[in-house]
């Protein structure tokens, strides 16, 4: 039995002749962070909307629960609370009125739910205050209410800090880490701002043009991406050499004639360095650096776009 | 079904287009009044019958200014939900479209006899008024009701000639395009209400069918009613397929 909760078999979404979305192949487990991080464009909505049925995927499958998501809507839909987007209500209705609205059409069955969800997100219940006139931020609060007003299992939120103070975002992230630690969801959250991703996430799925480029938990992301010895020596040729025949080790980048970099933190620097003098060659840098895991990003997607 | 039809009823509070359209609709009778008022005093030997103000205000009304109303409110109605973007929330709650579609289509209809209940009460309170100066005739309980149960009919026909319109509103998200396909309509409306061939219009048939002005056209009364039926379920069935082909883009 799979332990995922949401899986992906070869997605792809097509609009006119472009690709959208690229057999995209995605993996959330069962109460876990999932974050999609990639920058504008790269197909972040396009996926959840597919995974919300939303929009209809060109080829490939939407597995939820293990089951397809198509043809079973009426039983997944239920059991999953969504943001996609801009926070979208009726512009002439308070916050109450909009998430009567909604839960009336779920038939959420406690009486309490409204109250709860917009105390969760700090949001005044039975206010007179109109949708039109709240602030991106409230907006924002308003639509996670609504996500997670009926206790979904899981849920699906698309950018859910975009428009939160700084103050926010804080509340945010700490009452998703809440959910997801307290009460055992299961979250997938969309962004492009590393940071928040790498705060809140326990799996990332780095995705670009619609091609997903990385998936792992952010553990071995850091793990993998932040370490190396960097070694500056007079004959980075000779010094690869030695690496590979006394020390058997392939898991180098020779940057120039007298920079070279060792990615298995394993070895020992001091037994390296006497290696490498004892062979002629002067060594003067040996130390243990670190790719910043935006540093990471930017080398796999090919540039800027990751706050 | 009444939990959507209560929920379409939440989100018309504080709605001006349904005061709008309410307000639209009180327009009519004053009007009917008005010119029957003006006739009455060119000339003063004329009878002001419920019959003739009822009359009136069909051909007002089934002609002209409710088509244009209910397509406005209509169109409102429906494509609010692509321009509020709500969709995108309904879809994914455990309510086929279908279900949503026919709710919404229930919600239109009880408001076309709202506002023909409107109308047709309008009318009697200032016969009541108007018959403390002017005699007016035939003001009676069995054509009161006589009146009321023309005027719901009158609903039907007006919501069943709408359907097209629900389906351009679905097809281009907007009210632009049934706005301008209404004033078409309307404009042929006027030529042709009082031609030969009006029987075989929809919008006309539905006013001459209710006026019982239809016998005096070519068109027997079968006909008219098939062409409304057929039109009318091709708008649904039109705009159900649309509705069900959505996607959120």
């Amino acid at each position: 039995m799979s332990d995922y909760i949401i899986e992906t078999k070869n997605l792809t979404k097509m609009y006119g002749m472009g690709k959208s979305v690229a057999d995209l192949n995605i993996h959330v487990q069962k109460g876990r962070i999932y974050g999609l991080l990639g920058r504008n464009g790269a197909g972040k909505t396009t996926t959840m909307k597919m995974l919300l049925g939303l929009t209809q995927p060109t080829t490939g499958e939407v597995l939820i629960w293990e089951k397809p998501l198509r043809g079973n809507e009426r039983k997944i839909l239920p059991r999953i609370g969504s943001l996609i987007e801009a926070p979208s209500f009726y512009p002439n209705l308070t916050a109450t009125e909009n998430l009567h609205i909604f839960a009336t059409l779920r038939g959420v069955p406690n009486p309490h739910a409204i109250k709860d969800a917009l105390d969760l997100v700090r949001l005044p219940y039975k206010d007179k205050k109109l949708f039109s006139q709240y602030s991106l931020g409230m907006k924002q609060r308003l639509a996670i209410a609504l996500a997670i007003m009926h206790d979904p299992e899981l849920l699906i939120l698309d950018e859910p800090i975009n428009g939160l103070d700084p103050i926010g975002i804080a509340e945010v992230r700490s009452f998703i880490r809440q959910l997801c630690d307290e009460k055992g969801k299961t979250i997938l959250i969309s962004s492009h701002i590393l940071s928040e991703i790498s705060l809140l996430a326990d799996d990332i799925g780095i995705i670009d043009k619609g091609i997903l480029l990385e998936e792992e938990s952010l553990a071995k992301l850091e793990q993998r991406s932040s370490k190396y010895i960097h070694f500056t020596i007079s004959d980075t040729a000779q010094a690869a050499r030695i690496l590979e025949q006394i020390f058997d080790e392939k898991q180098f980048l020779i940057q120039d004639d007298y920079n070279i970099r060792l990615y298995n933190l394993n070895l020992s620097v001091t037994k390296i360095v006497s290696v490498f003098i004892e062979n002629g060659l002067e060594v003067s840098e040996a130390h243990t650096c670190g790719d910043s895991l935006e540093e990471h990003f930017k080398r796999i997607t090919g540039g800027e776009g990751i706050a | 079904m009444l939990r959507l039809l209560q929920c379409e009823y939440i989100k018309l509070k504080r709605s001006k287009f349904l005061l709008i359209g309410i307000l639209g609709t009180l327009i009519v009778p004053l009007f009917v009044y008005v010119k029957a008022i003006i006739n009455y005093l060119s000339n003063p030997e004329m009878v002001m019958s419920l019959f003739s103000l009822y009359d009136n205000a069909f051909m007002f009304l089934m002609l002209l200014f409710a088509p244009m109303v209910l397509t406005i409110l209509y169109a409102w109605i429906i494509s609010r939900e692509y321009t509020d973007g709500t969709l995108k929330n309904i879809f994914v709650i455990p309510v086929s479209q279908t279900i949503f579609f026919c709710g919404k289509l229930l919600f239109l209809a009880i408001l076309t006899f709202m506002f023909m209940l409107i109308s047709w009460l309008e009318i009697l309170v200032l016969a009541f008024l108007c018959n403390c100066f002017i005699p007016v005739t035939e003001l009676t309980i069995p054509s009161i009701i006589f009146f009321l149960i023309k005027m719901l009919l009158g609903g039907i026909l007006l919501f069943a000639t709408q359907t097209p319109f629900i389906y351009f509103t679905i097809r281009t998200r907007g009210f632009v395009a049934p706005l301008i396909a209404i004033t078409a309509v309307i404009l042929i409306n006027v030529v042709l209400s009082s031609s030969g061939v009006a029987g075989f219009y929809p919008w006309s048939a539905s006013y001459l069918l209710i006026s019982g002005h239809l016998s005096r056209q070519s068109c027997p009364k079968e006909i008219s009613i098939s062409i409304i039926l057929i039109m009318c379920l091709l708008g649904i069935i039109a705009s159900l397929l649309r509705f069900k082909k959505e996607e959120i883009k």
